[in-house]
């Protein structure tokens, strides 16, 4: 195998606390399959046979219990990591070098998308690239999602602004708004290598990325990097344009030149394939026009971009993308799985469903629904066991496992948790019905989060 | 006329009886600069001629290619000539589909000024365009018309649209004087950020741009193609700003107020036309092999696009013959060659890439290479000419080297029997302006005898380009750019053809200077000792640095300095004062009390040592000590590293400084401080700039 896979799934989904306060993140469900499924999905359609699950120590069991029964084939390693020390990516990552033989493919656990990593593959081995991400364009749609919940104050997404070159795969450029500062400034040289930048700021960084195995390399050596996205990524794309350090030796001379600092240099990593240089040497490719310079201008490390323009990419770590992927997931399910004889009915066949009722072609009904009668069900999942009661109105919602809804209730866009029962004639709208809550009859709710008192308090 | 018959037929009979516009240009028919040297004191730059037509003349038939019915010329210098050459042009014919009409107007001093004039006669009626009167171009300004105007009805603030070409950075006809970072909106192709890069090492553009606009190009691979297509808005804000001189400062200015004003300045890219501006002796090199080499059909010498009475006849590897053109036995024409009419050419002359003017007379065995020969130039035998301008009139005697960027301006008479040195600007008249001071001492009285350097029967002297204070710092950088044979496409090369113009100015100095060297001497001494004295008190007066630098101009003019002496001075100075202290105590410490006193005179440092003249001088005036200090001998690589690092010198001018004859070659010291620099100067260029940015 060419690369090895890693998914981060050691998150624990601080953006919407209110569901993973009872639930890991990876194994919330979307279209009634755990979160995680959507990456190992991804890897398998890619031919991917073994897999690095980096998650919480404690959620272990719980991973592998929410996968047992969703027909997975591909070869599951899961790596504990402690819980209470907090990692970032970048250190999991090298916690686990030891196991990194080849490059390797590190996705996040909540990526939901129908592209076959083949695209990053090819680009990342077209390029001999050192990093490559997944980016794709958000449609607008995506980014304001309103969320179920707690209304809070209107969020600004944290935009990236990632600089391309004219084929718009090399990334020459890339800060997050936090980190911009009142200039960017670039070097007069890097501008006579590359001088056109497309600086585009509506892209969503999928955090999916293709590493050489040097990075990795590099990573055990600096202890200093935690994140993946937020350090490591744009360290790389930095030193791009920084040559190699001068060696000491050369220069005559009692004082050391550079203070001799034995901080390993990142071109010292980037030891170069003899076979692959001997390539450049000899081939007549080229990755630019406009000067003689010898291909890639002789710079070792390379970031490249593959952007996803179509298809269906979202990122389920806030509540409006959780919520939005499980509305959106029973379009793009039949394209997702991998044996189509086994295509994912809408309704589960084990669902009782009483007369006129309608469900949607957009729904999808778990094992053992009970229905009643008059029911409609638009843009909603249905988890297991569920008992809804006639003349329900579902619309935009999420219903967990084992969750219970009495007659007449009419819920919008809201999430309930399993194990919660919903007493006859409430109505929901973007409200979050914490795990085993129960709500009155009559109750009206807009934009509240029904959860634990306890746990509101912790958070 | 077409496509204006087809707009107003398209147009609602009755909904306006307004008259079509007509379509308008401005030419402004000057440069306001001194980039042609000696050739613009006679003849205005846009009379010059660009492989035998005068550049306007280029202009001119793209204006009315792209269907222009009203020209208006500003001439201002030697504007006599340019209403003259409009009026003996076939546009002042009957019938002529564009009415150019020149407007002298002498007090111009700027681009700003001319599109004042405009503005005060109110001859703009509708959007127009702008071009400079040495512009080459065969685009379709219409479509790039109908853009502007398109845009102009969705969007009021559009105030210009300027044109670009793609032209990457080994581009052969990218002007180095140009050189501009922009940003543009994407979608929008408007001009967010706009830098012209002269030497700065690092491009900063704001990031608000970024937070703006979604979507942002940063362009470092385009070139100004000197045309803009402006509303009738746009000589009314010259008006409003007079401090606008130039384009550059419109640009920057309306940018700069887009958010009061809510003006705005949109791109237009070209890819596959061709359009340039000739605007130093680098482009007039450049456009004039372009047009040989046929960028720029149909504007090409055989296409009579000049209409004129002279026919041309093209053969195989761009070669074109005018009538009567005779040509001696065993003559070679290689390629890319003009030759003008009535000229002769002797046996076994070999020319290449070169533009012979009418009548002409060539001896034999003559070898010209890039070279630009006006009308009645007489060159005779054996005599070599490579990559050189040679303006109507100029005889060339037998046996003569013309060097590489030379400049023979009109009538002037050079050898038998000698080489010129590289890069020579000469002229035939001694120069009458009240700047030739230091020249007059430097031998010959008699205007009619020329100087013996350029040989017995010579008539020629040099030109100095009289600078104008304010503009000089301008001036600087393009002095060093004005001529270059080629553009190479690695860098070496280029600082050996700047080394050695370098090396020639201070040739140059020597000899004009060779007289009053005792004199000079002392009076640098004693400044040196003042610059050192005023240090030292600064340090303990604690003296702001501005006042220090004030006090050193003051010094330089009290003691007669030139500039390249105050250079040296302040550098040796500043490096001097720590090992006055440290004598021989601890020479370790050395390069770290160099490190201290650099740093604390840093402005200083960087007021002084900023054009890469300077910072010749800079690493000069470094060699120098280490010559007469063994210590500094063995820091020499550190100290210059250091320096570079702290983005006092940059590397191409250490390249230069290295590439230069040292006069302490002779010196026993010179090979040790060879072998400090030697590995510097490898790693330098082994690897390109080094990113700055340190984590």
């Amino acid at each position: 195998m060419e690369f090895q896979a890693v998914v981060m799934a050691g998150g624990k989904g601080s953006r919407m606390t209110d569901l993973t306060s009872k639930c890991y993140k990876a194994v919330l469900p979307i279209g009634n399959r755990p979160m995680i499924w959507y990456s190992l999905n991804s890897l398998e359609r890619a031919g991917f046979e073994d897999v690095i699950i980096i998650a919480l120590e404690s959620s272990v069991n719980e991973i592998h219990r929410s996968l047992s029964n969703c027909n997975i084939k591909i070869k599951l390693d899961v790596v504990p990591i402690p819980d209470n020390e907090d990692w970032g990516t970048a250190e999991s990552l090298r916690y686990i070098r030891d196991k990194i033989k080849t490059d390797v493919l590190v996705m996040s656990c909540d990526l939901i998308s129908d592209l076959s990593l083949h695209h990053i593959a090819n680009l990342h081995q077209a390029y001999d690239s050192s990093a490559t991400m997944l980016l794709s364009t958000l449609p607008d749609q995506f980014i304001d999602i309103p969320a179920p919940g707690i209304k809070s104050k209107k969020k600004t997404v944290e935009r990236d602004f990632i600089g391309f070159d004219e084929n718009g795969k090399r990334v020459l450029f890339l800060t997050s708004e936090a980190d911009l500062e009142d200039t960017i400034s670039f070097q007069k040289s890097t501008l006579k290598r590359h001088p056109f930048i497309n600086i585009r700021s509506k892209l969503t960084d999928c955090h999916l990325y293709l590493f050489k195995k040097w990075v990795i390399d590099f990573l055990a050596q600096n202890q200093k990097i935690c994140t993946i996205k937020g350090e490591l990524i744009p360290y790389l794309v930095r030193r791009q344009f920084r040559r190699p350090k001068l060696p000491d030796t050369d220069l005559p001379g009692n004082v050391s030149l550079t203070q001799t600092d034995t901080k390993p240099d990142i071109h010292d990593f980037t030891s170069e394939d003899s076979n692959n240089s001997k390539i450049l040497e000899l081939t007549t490719w080229t990755d630019h026009e406009g000067d003689m310079a010898d291909c890639f201008h002789g710079e070792s490390v390379r970031c490249y971009a593959h952007i996803q323009d179509d298809g269906f990419c979202i990122r389920a770590n806030t509540l409006g993308t959780y919520i939005e992927a499980n509305r959106q997931i029973p379009k793009i399910l039949s394209t997702l799985s991998s044996n189509k004889n086994t295509s994912i009915k809408s309704v589960h066949p084990s669902a009782i469903i009483k007369e006129k009722s309608q469900i949607g072609s957009d729904c999808i009904v778990g094992e053992d629904v009970q229905i009643g009668e008059k029911v409609s069900i638009k843009r909603s999942i249905i988890g297991k066991n569920c008992v809804i009661g006639d003349k329900v109105k579902l619309t935009g919602s999420l219903i967990m496992d084992n969750a219970r809804i009495d007659e007449s209730c009419n819920i919008q866009g809201s999430i309930i948790c399993s194990k919660a029962s919903l007493s006859e004639k409430c109505e929901l709208k973007d409200c979050i019905v914490g795990h085993t809550q129960t709500i009155i009859a009559m109750g009206k709710f807009t934009n509240e989060a029904i959860i634990d008192v306890d746990k509101m308090m912790e958070i | 006329m077409a496509p204006n018959k087809n707009k107003s037929s398209g147009r609602a009979s009755g909904e306006d009886l307004k008259q079509e516009d007509v379509l308008q240009a401005v030419v402004i028919a000057d440069s306001f600069n001194v980039r042609f040297g000696p050739l613009t004191l006679k003849k205005p730059r846009a009379l010059l001629p660009l492989v035998n037509v005068p550049l306007i003349d280029y202009t001119l038939n793209f204006l009315a290619a792209a269907g222009i019915q009203e020209v208006f010329v500003v001439c201002c210098h030697l504007a006599d000539q340019i209403r003259t050459h409009l009026k003996n042009s076939k546009w002042s014919e009957v019938g002529s589909s564009m009415t150019v009409t020149p407007i002298l107007s002498d007090g111009c001093m700027s681009v700003g000024d001319s599109l004042r004039e405009i503005d005060s006669k109110s001859l703009i009626r509708s959007d127009f365009i702008l071009i400079t009167g040495d512009v080459v171009s065969n685009i379709a300004i219409q479509n790039i018309m109908d853009i502007h105007k398109k845009r102009r009805e969705k969007d009021k603030s559009s105030l210009m649209t300027m044109v670009y070409k793609k032209a990457p950075i080994g581009h052969a006809t990218r002007c180095h004087e140009d050189d501009i970072v922009l940003a543009v909106g994407t979608n929008t192709k408007r001009i967010l950020h706009y830098q012209k890069t002269r030497q700065e090492k690092r491009l900063n553009i704001p990031a608000d741009i970024l937070l703006d606009h979604s979507d942002v190009q940063i362009h470092y691979e385009l070139m100004d193609c000197q045309i803009s297509i402006c509303t009738p808005l746009v000589p009314q804000l010259y008006t409003d700003n007079f401090d606008y001189q130039t384009r550059e400062d419109f640009v920057k200015g309306i940018l700069i107020n887009e958010e009061i004003l809510g003006n705005t300045i949109h791109l237009h890219v070209i890819q596959d036309e061709y359009a340039a501006r000739v605007s130093n002796l680098q482009m007039y090199d450049a456009v004039s092999k372009d047009i040989m080499k046929r960028w720029t059909f149909p504007v090409v010498p055989d296409q009579n696009y000049f209409s004129d009475k002279k026919h041309v006849s093209y053969g195989r590897h761009n070669i074109y013959k005018s009538q009567d053109v005779s040509l001696g036995r065993g003559c070679v024409l290689e390629e890319n060659v003009f030759i003008g009419c009535n000229t002769s050419i002797g046996s076994n002359t070999h020319i290449i890439d070169s533009v012979i003017g009418d009548n002409c007379i060539i001896g034999d065995n003559v070898k010209i290479k890039g070279g630009y020969l006006w009308e009645n130039v007489r060159v005779e035998d054996d005599c070599c000419i490579d990559t050189a301008v040679v303006a109507s009139g100029v005889t060339i005697y037998r046996k003569t080297t013309v060097d590489v960027g030379s400049v023979l301006a009109w009538n002037v008479q050079v050898g038998p029997d000698v080489v010129l040195p590289p890069n020579v600007l000469l002229m035939s008249d001694k120069e009458k302006d009240e700047f030739a001071d230091s020249e007059d001492e430097d031998g010959t009285d008699q205007p009619t005898e020329g100087t013996p350097e350029f040989g017995s029967k010579s008539k020629a002297f040099n030109y100095k380009a009289c600078r104008d204070s304010d503009a000089e710092d301008d001036d600087d950088d393009v002095d060093e750019v004005m001529w270059r044979l080629k553009i190479h496409s690695d860098d070496e090369s280029f600082d050996d053809d700047d080394s050695t113009i370098l090396s020639d100015e201070s040739d140059m100095l020597d000899g004009d200077f060779g007289d009053f060297g005792d004199l000079e001497d002392k009076d640098s001494a004693m400044f040196y000792s003042e610059l050192i004295d005023t240090l030292k008190r600064a340090k303990e007066e604690n003296i702001k640095s501005d006042n220090v630098i004030l006090e050193i101009n003051s010094l330089k003019h009290a003691y007669n300095i030139s500039i390249n002496d105050v250079n040296m001075s302040v550098v040796k100075a500043v490096l001097d004062l720590p090992l006055e202290k440290t004598n021989t105590a601890d020479r370790s410490n050395l390069l770290n009390a160099f490190k201290n006193s650099l740093s604390e005179h840093r402005p200083l440092m960087l007021n002084y040592i900023k054009s890469s003249e300077a910072q010749i001088d800079c690493l000069k005036a470094v060699e120098e000590l280490c010559i007469n200090n063994e210590f500094v001998r063995k820091i020499l690589g550190k100290l210059i590293l250091h320096m570079y690092n702290e983005d006092y010198i940059e590397e191409n001018n250490i390249f230069k400084w290295y590439s230069l004859d040292s006069p302490n070659q002779t010196d026993p010291f010179y090979n040790q401080i060879q072998t400090q620099v030697d590995p510097l100067i490898k790693w330098l260029k082994e690897a390109e700039e080094e990113s700055s940015e340190e984590d």
